[in-house]
């Protein structure tokens, strides 16, 4: 009951011969091939890559402008 | 005021990874920029009680997110990115990662609570140790461990990982290794 077959090529990935899941020392349930946790980590950092963007200008503006010394009591 | 030179190159550069952050928590561009100028002034204002030598990057992050955590607390996040789209207007595709995919992980990752979303981010992606992201979020090192666990468990779930062979090599040389016919 509980036997969950892959609908497709049942055992084709038993016969594979590529790096078979190492599994994480099982502590707690969430343990996750490593090979789960690159790459979900590969798109994590491709996630946040496309958020980088060069710093925009207006920081580096607004860090000026308030460097300016004597500025202190502006506004 | 005047800020040490030292300590500006610093700030200035800690800012395009602290917008990214800020990105991924508020799901908006626009608002994101102003969490980084509101945390750029008050890091100015309080540039005092940051000690030199200590870490610039994990001092902003801190700020920001209590920013945007004190901000959280009345209004949610305006732009629900569920469906992700938010990755289509971004200009670069990350090379490595297809369209498709690219999208169903930003969806994914949208569907996390907001302190596993957090964590995973800190340490996954800006390149926080357990241990500054635990100060950064305020919390115990497990918990943020627990928190980087359980969201990648998640992640896994949604994304349908569940084996090596879900991901790698395209489909054709799947197919291959599997023994389809493609020829």
């Amino acid at each position: 009951m509980k036997e969950r077959k892959p609908p497709e090529k049942a055992g084709s990935d038993q016969s594979m011969d590529t790096h078979p899941t190492p599994l994480k020392k099982g502590k707690g349930q969430a343990a996750l091939g490593r090979d789960i946790q690159a790459k979900i980590g590969q798109q994590l950092r491709s996630y946040y890559d496309t958020l980088i963007e060069p710093t925009p200008d207006r920081f580096a503006d607004l860090l000026r402008q308030l460097d300016k010394p004597g500025k202190e009591g502006a506004e | 005021m005047s800020l040490d030179p030292t300590l500006r190159e610093q700030i200035l550069a800690a800012v395009p990874s602290l917008r990214a952050f800020a990105i991924s928590l508020s799901g908006n561009v626009d608002r994101a920029d102003d969490l980084v100028q509101e945390t750029l002034l008050r890091a100015l204002a309080n540039i005092h009680s940051f000690q030199p030598g200590t870490n610039m990057p994990a001092w902003l992050f801190t700020i920001l997110r209590n920013l945007f955590r004190s901000e959280y607390r009345k209004r949610r996040r305006e732009v629900e990115d569920a469906d992700g789209s938010y990755a289509d207007t971004l200009k670069t595709q990350p090379e490595q990662t297809s369209h498709v995919e690219f999208k169903e992980f930003t969806a994914a990752l949208n569907k996390l609570p907001e302190d596993q979303r957090e964590a995973l981010i800190l340490i996954g992606a800006s390149g926080f140790s357990y241990e500054e992201a635990a100060e950064i979020c305020g919390c115990a090192v497990g918990t943020i461990k627990s928190r980087v666990n359980r969201a990648r468990t998640r992640l896994a779930n949604l994304l349908h990982i569940e084996s090596v062979n879900d991901f790698g090599p395209d489909r054709a040389t799947r197919a291959v290794l599997s023994g389809d016919d493609v020829a």
